[in-house]
């Protein structure tokens, strides 16, 4: 064994099993002072990284997760009825197309058969499958947010609109959900990140014009600014008219009304 | 707090019963937030990947098979909820310059009392410069109290990977420890 074995061997015992005594090392190290001082620099070493005290997270933490396992408890509820009475109605369709002599209901189980390992066979993709599971994980991130944005508390409601922020694919349901919050919401904060998120699906028509069709109901004057910015940066000409009205308002707040007058020039050059 | 082991635990959660998870969230959260904190040193961040872990095994919970194998299965959970985190924001893994630099700026002064608390700096200073990957095998072996067997399952490599990985980690982690000592005392 030499010195460069010798200080492996010595590293990989110390991070991992030391099954019993290494005697070839051992030996190596009673003749090399060398090596005794190095294994002994890493042993301190790994020594020291061991005590390195942990970090303890914000309360905030659990009740995020909290939240987050009641919504999906909540969501599944909710879905488990759901597939229930369409269980019920699709069992009272089916049996009406079922065939009542026997030999008939045999030759609609063989034909059902085939159909069913046809399709089986063609959706044995990998991608399909990772594709599956990615719609899962959305759907599920979808059905959080929905339920904390229904949910009385300020905070809570903060963390369904962050939620919704974070799904890939912008969900109709959601972005009902948000574009209402923008409308009923109560707390300035929460219409605020609700103005955020929805910036963030820049791709969804719906969205550019429920801004639009938003920014004359809005009576906060941070939230008008939100979502005159938003409009800017979305470049939705369309708002044109809604921001000019509002540039025009000599009730609107004066903040409000040079942020519109600054979008209308960004929007024309 | 539940006798039952992880495994019984996520076996439930399989199942259809999501209420056991409140009792792995209880028993992993703060492991799982240091595993997170070591690898990105943000806090925030390291808080959101937790949630986000948990959530994924939510969702995954009917690809668990089981097997006592739990804590690998949810640090594999763990390390692709980072990668999409950083995949999907395209920054670097990197620990931040700001953290290096309040970290390595904690090292010594040559007093004997605080001689240990050095020594822990530098040594924190240290495992802050290696490159992430070289951080996670030494962060899952030091901290996760993983054996071999289990980071390569975690890793999705061999044994043998790992006991490579560990010691060209340690090695390098020797190297920045020594180098910053160096320059303390330059």
């Amino acid at each position: 064994m030499n010195c460069e074995q010798a200080i492996e061997r010595h590293a990989m015992r110390l991070a991992g099993e030391s099954a019993g005594d290494d005697l070839e090392l051992r030996a190596h190290l009673d003749s090399c002072a060398a090596c005794r001082e190095t294994t002994a620099a890493y042993a301190l070493m790994w020594e020291d990284l061991g005590e390195l005290p942990d970090a303890t997270p914000g309360p905030l933490l659990q009740a995020r997760f909290d939240a987050m396992l009641e919504a999906y408890r909540h969501g599944t509820r909710a879905a488990q009825d759901h597939q229930v009475g369409w269980g019920t109605r699709f069992g009272a369709w089916l049996e009406s197309w079922w065939p009542r002599r026997p030999a008939m209901q045999l030759g609609m189980s063989l034909a059902l058969l085939v159909v069913g390992v046809g399709l089986g066979a063609g959706l044995q993709g990998r991608r399909l499958q990772i594709d599956a599971l990615r719609h899962e994980v959305q759907s599920t991130r979808a059905m959080v947010a929905l339920s904390l944005l229904q949910q009385r508390s300020p905070a809570d409601r903060l963390q369904g609109v962050a939620w919704s922020a974070r799904l890939e694919d912008s969900n109709p349901q959601v972005l009902e959900a948000l574009l209402a919050t923008l409308d009923d919401d109560p707390s300035v904060n929460v219409r605020l990140a609700a103005v955020d998120a929805l910036s963030s699906m820049h791709e969804s028509i719906r969205v550019r014009e429920g801004l639009v069709a938003r920014l004359p109901r809005q009576t906060s004057p941070m939230v008008q600014i939100a979502v005159i910015d938003a409009l800017v940066q979305l470049q939705e000409s369309n708002a044109m008219d809604a921001i000019r009205k509002l540039a025009d308002d000599s009730h609107a707040d004066p903040a409000v009304r040079e942020r519109a007058r600054w979008a209308m020039q960004k929007l024309t050059s | 707090v539940s006798a039952a082991t992880d495994d019984e635990l996520m076996q439930q959660v399989r199942d259809g019963d999501a209420a056991p998870l409140a009792e792995l969230f209880a028993r992993h959260q703060v492991p799982l937030y240091n595993f997170f904190l070591r690898l990105t040193g943000q806090a925030s961040t390291s808080e959101d990947l937790v949630q986000e872990t948990f959530l994924r095994i939510l969702r995954a919970k009917h690809t668990y098979r089981g097997q006592g194998q739990f804590k690998a299965w949810m640090y594999q959970v763990a390390r692709s909820a980072r990668a999409d985190h950083y995949r999907k924001r395209w920054r670097e893994t990197e620990l931040p310059e700001a953290t290096q630099d309040t970290l390595a700026s904690q090292a010594p002064d040559a007093s004997d009392e605080i001689e240990l608390d050095q020594r822990h700096a530098l040594v924190r200073a240290a495992l802050a410069r290696l490159p992430v990957e070289k951080r996670e095998v030494l962060v899952l072996s030091r901290y996760q109290d993983m054996r071999y067997e289990q980071i390569a399952q975690v890793l999705g490599c061999t044994e043998g990977t790992v006991k490579v990985r560990v010691h060209r980690a340690m090695k390098e982690l020797r190297e920045h420890y020594l180098q910053l000592t160096r320059d303390k005392v330059s």
